[in-house]
């Protein structure tokens, strides 16, 4: 009788990873890390030098011939009118100031959470970081009337006793950019140390006196390290607190205004969260190029696109959270100026951009990367966190250039059609990231070896039970 | 020269009653602050560039079509939403005249004045200026020529405002009303725009201030502007 | 004065090392003269060495530093040249602070960064002992001691393990 009840479908649990996936439970001699990640750094293909040549072709002519052609004939070649005062090249600011967010995020938030998959991913990330703030520090200048006067921002003591004016919310850009870029700097700087050590001694010539100056003459003795640690711990916990105010103060451009739509207490935490959002998309986007062009596939590893791929899938709802927040605030108590630019949005002609922003930020993170093989499959990454950062872009510009086209006088209305000086421009600056990047690949160690040696040093594998699980040991 | 006790309180009180919307002091303002013409194209651009504008609605369905004037210009605010967003003080308050200060020489261009003015009345220089023969021999010598890249607006003949200051101080007299009329209310030929110094209970404006068809444009957004508009009746230029 | 010399002993693995310092110090070696050299960091704890901690100091002036520049940039420059703007008093509070707070952080991240570079004496160009094999997985162990300890000293580090031990030549790094 036993015999003839329905018998039950065994529950079989997932079967646990092959523990030889996981970077850090995958230990080679250190010779032979140094020797992989050295080895793509010695060596250039010809592809590489005819990406560096046509990067560098663009960046002349899109952005800095188009830029000096705009110096010279003002900005009236910019599709910029009364009343839309910023269009395309605010918009790209605030998005590479969003995509400098990837850097900080990983190798500053992920390392005090003691989050061990930031391990080989810190540097790549933080160079992401330190380029894109490059890129974005460029576009004060470009989008000022008058460039040559851009030192007038300048805190600094003059003939005319004119200081600047620190209620201005540029003027705070012009701080917390500078502060940011400093301090990122300095932090891909410290943990590289040690590995431009590392690459000194195994260059000879003229590239081991480049090295031998960068690597200040490290040794490795103890205290070296742990001065090291403590200033890197430091730098940790204070550039996290750094990453959220310049973001913050990049939103408040638009919050401090009177624009409708752009006045909204939300900015902040909102430019923030799209800020992280875009950058450790972008972070997937450059990742995914690294390994397959330099052969770090021992590095970089499924386990890492993974797990940033549900941090991903996280700022997605954490996005969608605050757009909406924005959007309902707006639409139930919002005046008749702000219902006109949800108008515009909807069905207006800013309408395609915006249901495209949609459906790269909301429906195809939440539709796909909940899905494990999505997340490890390379090409799907790829293409999705590019369709993210397709879709910030739009955020941007529909807010930006967008909202500026109404106002409280509807005789003042007017639309924005950007000029091929700004798309141009726009293009010029991802041209001189991927230049600055690439040229950046053959200086720098991408991976700190170090690091990942630290980490292997505390995974080990123990037995609880009847099964084997993954320990990691508290080094400090 | 006498000082007065308190500064001036420059204000300009038109009458959209009497206003006929024939842009006379459109004109006038161009002649008078060397604003260049740009042309139909930059203007069907968006590119106006008038430091006083008409702004027109159409209102109701024929045959019962009105159209309904306003001139616009900068508000000369007191709590001026472009002053705190210019980085480099080119637009500042100035306590003694209580007017919006515009230093074309220090502006560097971001525009932030211009996106945060719910008036709209700033206008920027997109190119350099351009003043087809014979208007470059009519520019006025009290009048900077603005460059490309800076940011322009109304600045109630602040040349006229320091030549009849200069001028009282020169015959040991303070300021009477009438002594400074900007451009604008010069060329009306209506007298719609009446100028003075409201600190001065004698002048016109003071006068006109207190009508109870007087209002202030988007007054609840806490700009303090300097401009007050009188509409009470109907009439049929709105 | 006794004559001192140096020695240098490569190690394959942590507990050898260690060991290896606890013979030294039975043989009279101050800590101070003892040095580690390794590729991946090892904490003191780890090798049996007292532990170096001592409170950020330089970092904490250099945020101070940074507050008051924050200071004399908002509230200094608006007392000795006042310009107004929007109808609001010279200098704000909730303004000022943001310009304060960037140029704290600013003090404090430039002084972390100077204080570990005078630490560690960096950056220095002048030959030093050093063995590169400490990429390659070994530690070093550097010694300096009274001439008439070596046999003793060579016969701890041989004892423990070490692949090799020699009198180093400071070199150009």
């Amino acid at each position: 009788m036993l015999a003839d009840l329905p018998k039950v479908r065994k529950f079989v649990w997932p079967h646990e990873d092959d523990p030889k996936e996981r970077l850090l439970l995958d230990p080679i001699p250190q010779d032979e890390m140094n020797s992989r990640m050295l080895k793509p750094m010695l060596k250039a293909s010809p592809g590489y030098w005819l990406t560096v040549a046509i990067l560098a072709t663009i960046v002349a002519v899109c952005l800095f011939g188009y830029w000096f052609y705009m110096v010279r004939w003002g900005m009236g070649v910019a599709g910029i009118r009364r009343p839309v005062g910023w269009g395309m090249f605010i918009a790209t600011f605030v998005f590479w100031i969003g995509i400098s967010h990837s850097g900080t995020f990983v190798s500053a938030i992920l390392r005090v959470f003691n989050a061990e998959y930031r391990r080989p991913i810190t540097r790549a990330s933080e160079l992401m970081t330190t380029f894109s703030l490059a890129c974005a520090g460029l576009f004060p200048f470009i989008h000022l009337g008058r460039a040559w006067t851009v030192y007038f921002m300048v805190p600094m003591p003059n003939q005319r006793q004119l200081w600047t004016n620190f209620q201005s919310p540029l003027a705070w850009d012009l701080i917390a950019i500078t502060t940011y870029l400093i301090g990122s700097t300095l932090y891909v700087y410290l943990p590289m140390i040690p590995d431009l050590a590392m690459t000194r001694d195994r260059m000879t010539g003229w590239r081991r006196t480049i090295y031998k100056y960068l690597s200040l003459g490290w040794r490795g003795l103890e205290y070296e390290w742990h001065y090291l640690h403590v200033a890197i711990k430091i730098f940790a916990f204070a550039i996290i607190p750094v990453m959220f105010s310049v973001h913050t103060i990049v939103s408040w451009d638009f919050a401090m205004s009177m624009q409708v739509g752009w006045h909204s207490s939300i900015f902040g935490p909102y430019f923030v969260t799209g800020a992280i959002f875009s950058g450790v998309s972008a972070v997937i986007s450059v990742l995914l190029v690294v390994r397959k062009t330099m052969g770090l596939g021992y590095f970089l590893r499924q386990e890492h696109f993974d797990a940033l791929a549900k941090l991903v899938l996280v700022f997605s709802l954490a996005w969608t959270y605050f757009f909406f927040n924005d959007y309902l605030v707006e639409w139930y108590g919002g005046g008749w100026v702000g219902h006109q630019l949800l108008t515009l949005q909807a069905r207006g002609p800013v309408a395609p951009l915006w249901y495209a922003m949609l459906f790269f930020n909301i429906a195809v993170p939440a539709l796909t990367l909940w899905n494990k093989r999505v997340r490890r499959s390379p090409i799907a990454l790829f293409l999705i966190t590019i369709g993210i950062n397709i879709g910030m872009y739009l955020e941007r510009y529909i807010i930006i250039p967008g909202f500026l086209q109404r106002n409280r006088l509807p005789f003042d209305w007017g639309a924005y059609n950007p000029q091929p000086v700004e798309l141009s421009i726009a293009i010029g600056t991802l041209a001189f990231f991927s230049l600055l990047y690439l040229l950046a690949s053959k200086v720098v160690p991408l991976i700190p070896v170090w690091e990942v040696l630290e980490g292997q040093l505390s995974h080990t594998r123990r037995r609880i039970g009847k099964t084997v699980v993954t320990s990691v040991a508290e080094l400090e | 020269m006498a000082e007065q006790k308190q500064g001036h309180r420059w204000t300009m009180v038109i009458d959209l009653d009497k206003c006929t919307g024939c842009q006379a002091c459109v004109v006038a303002c161009h002649a008078e602050n060397n604003v260049p013409t740009v042309g139909p194209e930059t203007v069907s651009m968006g590119r106006a560039q008038h430091w006083i504008r008409i702004e027109r609605y159409w209102e109701g369905e024929y045959p019962d079509v009105r159209a309904r004037f306003i001139p616009i210009l900068c508000q000369q605010c007191g709590h001026a939403p472009c002053e705190p967003v210019c980085p480099v003080f080119a637009s500042y308050h100035s306590d003694a005249e209580n007017l919006n200060i515009q230093v074309y020489n220090r502006c560097i261009g971001t525009r932030y004045c211009a996106n945060n003015c719910p008036y709209v009345a700033r206008a920027y220089n997109w190119f350099d200026p351009y003043f087809p023969e014979p208007l470059n021999e009519q520019l006025n010598p009290d009048v900077t020529v603005r460059y490309r890249g800076v940011m322009e607006k109304c600045t109630f003949c602040i040349q006229r405002i320091k030549r009849g200051q200069d001028q009282a101080a020169a015959e040991a007299r303070s300021l009477h009303d009438g002594d400074v009329t900007p451009a604008c209310a010069q060329s009306c030929p209506t007298e719609a725009i009446v100028f003075g110094d409201l600190n001065d209970p004698q002048s016109r404006v003071a006068e006109l201030a207190k009508s109870r068809r007087g209002f202030k444009l988007l007054e609840d957004l806490g700009t303090d502007p300097a401009v007050i508009y009188l509409k009470g009746g109907a009439s049929h230029a709105g | 004065m006794p004559k001192k010399m140096v020695l240098m002993g490569l190690f394959t693995d942590v507990m050898p090392t260690a060991e290896a310092l606890d013979g030294l110090r039975l043989l009279g070696v101050r800590e101070e003269d003892m040095n580690i050299m390794t590729g991946v960091p090892h904490s003191a704890k780890m090798l049996g060495r007292p532990k170096l901690a001592e409170f950020p100091w330089i970092s904490v002036f250099g945020a101070l530093t940074g507050l008051l520049i924050g200071l004399a940039l908002t509230f200094g420059t608006q007392w000795l040249y006042p310009i107004r703007v929007g109808g609001r008093p010279f200098t704000a509070i909730p303004t000022s602070l943001v310009i304060i707070y960037e140029c704290t952080m600013l003090g404090l991240l430039v002084s972390t960064f100077l204080s570990f570079l005078w630490r560690c004496a960096f950056p220095s160009t002048r030959p030093q002992y050093y063995d590169p094999s400490i990429n390659n997985g070994r530690i070093c162990l550097l010694c300096n001691f009274d001439m008439r300890l070596e046999p003793q000293i060579r016969q701890v580090m041989a004892q423990h393990g070490a692949e090799r031990v020699f009198e180093p030549q400071r070199r150009p790094l």
